[in-house]
């Protein structure tokens, strides 16, 4: 039987589409108070480098071309 | 394009960059960079060609509070871009100084009812006298976003002149949202003429208007409206109870202890704490045993506040 040994989805979740921080911006990055998040500098996206969350939703609210999601856990909810 | 990661100093090659999503993003920097100029920078974005970068710096001229910049902005309530102007708008009605009153009453009596809402908005918090006259027109308005913002701004000026006017909106308007700001307004006016207004708007078919009432005759204290507000204690909507508990409480109104009492018994807890304080303000002992009983409430809540009542009435019994 295989082994999932990696995480293979993480809470919160970028648009490569959408996200604009090959453009400069790093708004997501700079109000994560847990600072989990992190701009990979070859693809100049934005990714959840850490997986860990509040669920505090700034990343998500303050995101100027609505490129991040939170999925927030059910029980939380 | 300029690379932004390459170099930290770049934020004024940014702001000029052909790309609109690279100059939305340096103006967003621009409040946390070392340029010392920063608000001069953002005045010049307001003028850029895409909607999204004027509309971001206009957001990050919240606060500011200088004649080139308000200058700038007032125009601007008739951008092309619906964003733009709700951004233009939001800072606008920051404003504290009293004298941005001259470049906003332009706008004021504007025909376009967006930009006359967002002037009155802004105007409401400067207190500006000159503000009176286009106001008093204003609530006249076809459009109940304007009577709203001209609600606001007589509120804020507390004129006695304003009272027949704000009266017959509070009880007459077709919006409930303009009722509700009127009834809230008519909080200033320590005279009796207002009393039957908000009597009636206790019955208002809106309960947000209703709970506003509740609260405004609470601020006036006329014990004559005990009579209403204790008849309101009986309204479908428990807010509106919580609001007639409160003001029957601050106008000691004795006449109101049998409803209280009766509240004390409520499912709803925020009203079972709102009956006992009001229980404690009037201090009559005939109380002692109903709020014995709500000191062992489950709410601890209401625990607390019956038993800070129980200790008012003893010392109010006492004196």
């Amino acid at each position: 039987m295989p082994l999932a040994a990696n995480m293979t989805s993480v809470p919160v979740v970028i648009d490569e589409e959408k996200c604009i921080a090959h453009k400069g911006c790093t708004v997501c990055v700079d109000v994560c108070p847990l600072d989990v998040l992190a701009i990979d500098m070859l693809k100049g996206k934005a990714f959840m480098k850490y997986d860990e969350c509040w669920y505090c939703m700034p990343c998500e609210t303050d995101c100027p071309t609505d490129a991040v999601t939170v999925s927030i856990p059910y029980l939380l909810r | 394009m300029s690379n932004p990661f390459s170099e930290s100093g770049g934020l004024r090659a940014r702001l000029a960059d052909p790309d609109a999503e690279v100059r939305r993003v340096a103006v967003l920097d621009l409040p946390y960079g070392d340029e010392e100029d920063y608000i001069a920078l953002l005045t010049v974005a307001l003028a850029d060609k895409s909607a999204a970068v004027r509309a971001e710096a206009a957001h990050a001229l919240e606060g500011v509070e200088e004649q080139e910049v308000v200058a700038a902005l007032v125009p601007m309530l008739k951008d092309s871009d619906e964003a733009v102007r709700q951004a233009v708008a939001d800072t606008l009605a920051e404003l504290k100084e009293p004298r941005w009153g001259a470049l906003l009453l332009g706008m004021a009596e504007d025909s376009e009812p967006g930009v006359q809402a967002a002037a009155l908005r802004a105007l409401r918090a400067l207190k500006v006298d000159a503000a009176f006259e286009p106001a008093m027109h204003a609530t006249a308005s076809a459009d109940a976003a304007v009577r709203r913002e001209a609600v606001g701004v007589l509120a804020y000026l507390r004129k006695p002149a304003a009272l027949p006017t704000l009266t017959r909106i509070a009880t007459q308007d077709t919006e409930a949202d303009v009722r509700k700001v009127a009834v809230g307004a008519l909080g200033y006016a320590d005279v009796d003429e207002v009393i039957p207004a908000l009597e009636a708007a206790l019955k208002d078919s809106a309960w947000l208007v209703r709970e506003e009432a509740a609260h405004t005759l609470g601020k006036n204290k006329r014990i004559s409206a005990a009579g209403k507000l204790t008849e309101a204690m009986q309204d479908e909507y428990w807010q509106v109870r919580v609001a007639s508990a409160r003001a029957l409480g601050k106008m000691r109104a004795v006449q109101a202890l049998t409803v209280l009492i009766d509240a004390l018994g409520h499912t709803v807890s925020n009203l079972r704490k709102e009956a006992a304080i009001a229980l404690g303000e009037l201090g009559d002992a005939r109380a002692l045993p109903a709020l014995e009983v709500a000191a062992n409430d489950a709410d601890p809540d209401v625990r607390k506040l019956s038993r800070i009542a129980l200790g008012r009435i003893a010392t109010a019994q006492g004196a």
